[in-house]
């Protein structure tokens, strides 16, 4: 099954640029909200992060602009978590117009995880593959590669 | 070991995505990481990957992958005197 959260985004105004379109470093921000969406949706959180004794930084943040974002627009997020056997969180992101479902945005991340001494961890953390397997994300038809 | 050579090289280039690249670009002497290849140490999760995958070798100490990753001819010998399949 393909794990998949979206959510309506609120353009706030002093998100806009001086050509009175969403400025290209807001969508960070809208990653980051989709990626925390995801986590209350399918328990995988920052804070369960930490409470393992882990951090999850971006080692990789990637953004194609198809159409501008204006203030007034009311765009859609999807959030679209991309199974893999590494040690690593990837995710793809999709950015819509509802009013006529034209593509506005996508993007991909790439989170890796960290020991609080800031060492790169090599495998996943236990309560990574635990929840993997709780969601079925690495069964055969599923892989990624 | 020539044969697990190529093999390595193979598996690396497809687990890297280094699409442009071909076996006899890749020097079984240089360096991996920084120099030579270029490779992060986010590239060296997925050599993880393939490394338990296709020999079934865990590496007991993080600390270990930094000598056994130096050159595809280190990783060599140590999955021809660690490999469990």
């Amino acid at each position: 099954m393909e794990l998949k959260a979206s959510k309506i985004l609120d353009i706030r105004f002093s998100e806009v640029d001086s050509m009175n379109v969403v400025w290209h470093g807001s969508y960070p921000l809208y990653f980051e909200d989709a990626r925390e969406l995801f986590g209350e949706k399918y328990d995988l959180t920052y804070m369960g992060f930490f409470d393992h004794g882990y951090f999850a930084p971006l080692v990789e943040l990637n953004f194609q602009y198809k159409k501008p974002i204006r203030y007034g627009m009311h765009p859609r997020i999807d959030i679209i978590y991309r199974p893999t056997e590494a040690a690593k969180i990837v995710f793809d992101y999709e950015i819509h117009d509802p009013e006529d479902e034209s593509l506005i945005a996508t993007g991909h991340s790439v989170q890796v995880f960290m020991d609080t001494n800031y060492q790169l961890v090599l495998y996943s953390p236990p309560f990574y593959s635990e929840w993997q397997k709780r969601w079925g994300v690495l069964s055969l038809e599923n892989r990624n590669k | 070991m020539e044969e697990l050579i190529l093999e390595l090289k193979q598996k690396i280039i497809e687990a890297l995505n280094l699409e442009e690249m071909t076996p006899e670009d890749i020097d079984t002497d240089s360096p991996l990481f920084g120099e030579g290849l270029g490779l992060d140490s986010i590239d060296a999760l997925e050599l993880i990957v393939l490394m338990e995958k296709n020999y079934g070798i865990k590496l007991a100490n993080p600390a270990e992958g930094k000598a056994i990753f130096k050159s595809i001819r280190t990783i060599a010998e140590y999955v021809s005197e660690h490999r469990t399949k």
